[in-house]
C-alpha cells in the first residue's frame, strides 16, 4: 500500500513511543492507531533505577522499529547512537535528528546532511527530522535517504502546520516519501497533511498527552485515511472570489 | 577469585578479574537482547561479547531503549 526503502506498510500513521504514561497505555494506544511503525531513543542506563522496558512488548508485538537519534548533538554523535541502535535492534533503519537547540528543538540542518551522506554510504535506511526546507529535503533526497521527515512545527508543540506552504514544495518536489513530523497537535491537523498529499505522519505527542491516548490514537487513524482519501479524490482549486454552485437566471426581475 | 574495579556508566564496579562482556550483562541482572555495550568509545557487536574480557582501564558504557518520539 505505501512503502518505505523495501517495507511496505498498510497505515500512514506512526507513532511515537514517548509521554505515555505507561507501557500499557503505549501498547493500547498503538494498537488503536493501526500504526506499523514506532519510534524509540537510546539512552544510558541507569544502574540503580533502570530505564523501562518498552522493548520487550514492541518486540512481540511484531511492530517496526524505528530508533532515532535523539540527544545527537552534531554529525558523530549522531552516527554512534545509529551503530548503537544497529547492533541493539538489528535494525539498519534509522530517525536521524539532530537538534542541540532545547528550547526550539530545531533540526540542524548542516550537520543533519552531513550526517545523512556517511549513514547512507554505510548503507543505513536513514529517515531524517528536518525543518520544512525544500532545498534541503532534495539535498537529502540526493544523498540517498529513503524518506524525508519535515515538522509541521516544534516537537510536542500542538500548534500544527504552521509550515504549510512549504510543505506544498516538498511534497510537490520530492520522489521519496514525505513523512510529517513533529507538532501535529489535532486528528484535523493529520488530516490536512494528508490532503496535501504528504505520504504519512508521525503523531506522539497529541496521542500520548491525551486524556484518553486509544481514543485519541483511533481519531487521528480515521483521520489519516480521510486525509489520503480526499487527496486521491482530489482537492478543488481555492479561487478569491464567489463561482456560482446554482444557476443565475435571474427569474425575479428579469 | 581476583576482583578489579571497571567504571560502568560512570560507576566504579567490582567484578571478577576476567570477566568477559556476556558475563558483565548477566551479573547486572539484564537482558542481553535489550541493551548495547560501547568499551572505551566503541560499540561492541554481540557476538564479541564472550571473547572480549573487561579490564581494569576499561570504560564501559551500557545503553538501553526508551520511550520517544
Amino acid at each position: 500500500m505505501f512503502k518505505v526503502a523495501d517495507h511496505e506498510f498498510q497505515s500512514r500513521l506512526f507513532t511515537g513511543t514517548g509521554k505515555f504514561s505507561s507501557s500499557k497505555a503505549m501498547l493500547a494506544a498503538i494498537k488503536a492507531s493501526e500504526s506499523g511503525l514506532v519510534t524509540m531513543a537510546m539512552k544510558r542506563l541507569d544502574l540503580k533505577t533502570g530505564n523501562d522496558d518498552i522493548l520487550s512488548p514492541l518486540l512481540h508485538s511484531g511492530i517496526k522499529l524505528l530508533p532515532n537519534t535523539a540527544g545527537a548533538r552534531n554529525t558523530k554523535e549522531a552516527i554512534f547512537v545509529a551503530e548503537l541502535s544497529r547492533e541493539m535492534l538489528a535494525t539498519s533503519w534509522i530517525k536521524l535528528e539532530i537538534h542541540p537547540d532545547p528550547k526550539y528543538l530545531m533540526p540542524d540542518p548542516i550537520e543533519t546532511l552531513k550526517a545523512a551522506t556517511i549513514l547512507c554510504e554505510k548503507g543505513y535506511v536513514v529517515l531524517p527530522y528536518v525543518h520544512a526546507d525544500p532545498v534541503l529535503c532534495k539535498r537529502l533526497e540526493e544523498v540517498g535517504c529513503a524518506a524525508v521527515m519535515p515538522l509541521g512545527s516544534p516537537i510536542g508543540s500542538n500548534q500544527g502546520l504552521v509550515t504549510e506552504p512549504f510543505l506544498k514544495m516538498i511534497i510537490e518536489q520530492a520522489n521519496i516519501p514525505v513523512i510529517v513530523d513533529a507538532g501535529i497537535g489535532a486528528p484535523s491537523q493529520a488530516l490536512r497533511a494528508m490532503e496535501l498529499g504528504a505520504d504519512a505522519v508521525l503523531v506522539n505527542t497529541a496521542i500520548a498527552s491525551s486524556t484518553n491516548p486509544t481514543v485519541m490514537a483511533r481519531c487521528f487513524a480515521q483521520a489519516v485515511k480521510t486525509g489520503r482519501d480526499a487527496y486521491l479524490a482530489g482537492l478543488c482549486l481555492v479561487s478569491q472570489h464567489a463561482i456560482h454552485t446554482s444557476p443565475l437566471t435571474g427569474f425575479l426581475n428579469d | 577469585m581476583e576482583n578489579c574495579e571497571i567504571m560502568i556508566n560512570d560507576d566504579v564496579v567490582l567484578i571478577p578479574k576476567g570477566l568477559n562482556i556476556a558475563g558483565l550483562i548477566a551479573r547486572q541482572n539484564m537482558e542481553q537482547k535489550s541493551v548495547a555495550v560501547v568499551c572505551n568509545g566503541h560499540v561492541v557487536p554481540r557476538g564479541y561479547w564472550q571473547g572480549r574480557l573487561c579490564e581494569e582501564t576499561d570504560k564501559i558504557e551500557i545503553f538501553s531503549v526508551v520511550a520517544g518520539g
